[in-house]
């Protein structure tokens, strides 16, 4: 019993960080219909500035804005240095792929040529070391901060798309961008502003999970995959599939984890990711209709 | 006057090929169009020979690089597929040959090719579930299951887990390895360039390019892409056996996303509208650590930045830029000579 509490509670955690990303792969997903593989690297720059902050002496919660300020900025260059000049010559899917790629190898590798290094970046949490125990399980207490903030995050990027006129432009956008120019929307605004939401988030996401996950220049291809296989899982460009997918994919890993062993579970996750794809390419919410409410 | 006949029909049909707006590939195998394998197979003999031990060693991971480069390429162009798990049928061939050669004692010829069928088996087994799918989920799921590849032979004991296995036999001495590994890397190009000349080849590209097309002509696209594919994986196979042999050893660490990664930027740089593409992107990376000296941590880096500005320059890959400037001076010749032509 203890165990099935552990995983839960340890999935409810790390899926609720997957469902952030994979919100966030979903909104530039339908605002360019582009696979970001950079998105781990915004969360990444977003925890490891955090850190730099806070080695220069600033309190956590002051550190924050740094980190995001600096993850929101990766997300910016990158719109306007890599999607902006080639989009306009409208190349075949692949380049974006690779050239995101190529985004995700020089933001680790800068990270890791730097000062900073590669080494895990840890700080303590401002709750204490203390972990929180509920039921006979122990998780780390920073999670008391992390689960509310997500679901905060996830309601109010729900009230964006649902009140806002930029939350309009970008379900337009994504379910058909010729009648979204026709009514007057421009599709190069919403995609810069998709990349700069999708920049906040992860990097504010970043933040948060520092202390719980560590920080390092390699930490974003794995949160980047997580992502995809929440989004894929879910619908790619869906909202409630996206929070969905992200809490299966968190559950399945810590359930793998406790209950199998450490050892496969790696490749399980991996293993169920590919038939999930395989078996279920559009999602579980997603359809080839017209969404009432699209990311 | 047959002669003359014979003359003035093949100046016809020059000329027609010529201007017709896309030119009409009819299947021709000649020897005369493998032109880069005879200049290759001269760079392979003076490298052998004459240069020094450093700029063999490089030339070596070269051609196993185009291999491996080639059997994404395949993909690419017979089945219009995208892979991000071809790593994983390299480290299928490198652990296999391993295994073989070092456990079971067999000889490295043996192994090689026990090494190609074993990845042609797996790939027959993966493929029937993988080519349901196409575009960024086939290349997202073959990514799934490379990863899903490299954490196996991390955790089994028989594949030697992290460390990985030790003590490959090699090809014997290195300028006689590269000239091996060279004929045979040569040999699989020059065989692939000659089959795209049948028409096989043909009917294997257009299924790559419009799928739909290739089906309304009555061939079914969904056997021959799992032939493709099967092709694709025994490549990669012959690649990492290969790679083996050179290395001597082999671990899960050195067949990730970065092998992959590393095989498409080779794509990238080459272009994918030729097959020599492959080794030419192989040769330009592989002259990366000649150029710029030993910076090995800087590598990737370069890769990113490489990436970037490669496609940046050339949304459409290399040889698509190539392809559109040949394109544009041929459309401009072909203005002047029909504007002439409408004067007269």
């Amino acid at each position: 019993m203890d165990v099935l509490t552990q995983s839960a509670l340890g999935g409810l955690g790390s899926g609720l960080i997957y469902a952030l990303v994979a919100i966030c792969i979903g909104i530039v997903y339908n605002a360019t219909k582009i696979l970001n593989f950079a998105q781990g690297e915004f969360i990444m720059f977003g925890a490891v500035f955090t850190w730099v902050a806070m080695q220069f002496g600033a309190p956590y919660l002051l550190a924050i804005p740094v980190g995001v300020v600096a993850g929101s900025l990766l997300a910016v260059v990158t719109e306007f240095l890599v999607i902006t000049p080639v989009r306009r010559r409208n190349p075949p899917m692949w380049t974006y792929v690779f050239m995101l790629m190529g985004v995700h190898y020089v933001a680790s590798q800068s990270i890791g040529l730097s000062p900073i290094g590669t080494d895990p970046l840890a700080v303590p949490s401002f709750l204490g070391d203390e972990p929180v125990r509920i039921g006979g399980a122990a998780v780390s207490s920073h999670y008391l901060v992390v689960i509310p903030a997500a679901i905060v995050i996830v309601v109010g990027i729900h009230l964006m798309f649902r009140h806002t006129n930029l939350g309009r432009s970008m379900r337009a956008t994504a379910s058909n961008e010729s009648g979204a120019r026709l009514v007057g929307i421009s599709v190069a605004s919403v995609a810069r502003k998709a990349f700069l939401v999708c920049g906040i988030v992860s990097a504010l996401l970043g933040a948060l999970i520092l202390p719980i996950t560590t920080a390092s220049n390699t930490m974003g291809l794995a949160l980047t995959l997580k992502g995809f296989m929440g989004a894929i899982i879910g619908g790619l460009g869906n909202l409630k599939g996206a929070v969905v997918g992200g809490l299966a994919v968190g559950f399945l890993e810590s359930v793998m984890v406790g209950l199998i062993s450490y050892r496969w579970a790696e490749s399980l996750i991996w293993a169920t990711f590919a038939l999930a794809l395989l078996f279920l390419p559009h999602g579980l919410f997603g359809t080839t209709v017209d969404e009432p409410e699209r990311v | 006057m047959m002669l003359k006949s014979i003359s003035s029909q093949r100046g016809k049909t020059h000329s027609e090929s010529r201007s017709r707006p896309h030119r009409l590939a009819r299947p021709r195998p000649s020897l005369a169009s493998l032109w880069p394998g005879a200049v290759l197979g001269l760079v392979i003999w003076v490298t052998a020979n004459f240069a020094n031990s450093y700029l063999v060693s490089v030339a070596t991971f070269m051609s196993i690089h185009a291999l491996g480069a080639l059997s994404i390429l395949l993909l690419i162009r017979y089945a219009g597929l995208v892979s991000f798990g071809q790593s994983a049928y390299v480290l299928v061939g490198a652990y296999t040959s391993a295994i073989l050669t070092v456990n079971v004692g067999l000889g490295i010829v043996a192994g090689a090719l026990a090494a190609a069928a074993m990845s042609g088996v797996i790939a027959l087994i993966i493929g029937a579930l993988l080519l349901r799918s196409s575009g960024h989920n086939f290349a997202i799921a073959s990514l799934a299951l490379a990863l899903v590849a490299q954490s196996l032979v991390d955790r089994f004991s028989f594949t030697g887990g992290f460390e990985g296995i030790v003590g490959i036999p090699s090809l014997g001495q290195a300028r006689v390895a590269f000239s091996i590994i060279g004929v045979i890397v040569l040999a699989i190009f020059i065989a692939v360039a000659m089959l795209e000349r049948t028409s096989t080849g043909l009917l294997l590209k257009s299924i790559g390019e419009d799928e739909y097309a290739a089906t309304a002509s009555g061939f079914n696209p969904r056997r021959w892409r799992m032939g493709v594919f099967v092709a694709s994986a025994m490549v990669a196979a012959v690649a990492g056996s290969l790679l083996a042999h050179t290395l001597m050893v082999v671990s899960p660490s050195s067949f990730g996303l970065e092998l992959n990664v590393m095989l498409v930027f080779m794509l990238i740089v080459g272009g994918t509208q030729s097959v020599w593409g492959a080794l030419l992107g192989a040769t330009i990376v592989g002259l990366f650590p000649v150029v710029l000296g030993d910076f090995s941590n800087l590598y990737t880096l370069l890769y990113g930045i490489g990436v970037i500005v490669v496609l940046l320059l050339m949304p459409h890959g290399v040889s698509g830029g190539f392809e559109t400037a040949r394109r544009r001076a041929w459309g401009l010749l072909r203005g002047r000579l029909s504007a002439e032509r409408g004067g007269a």
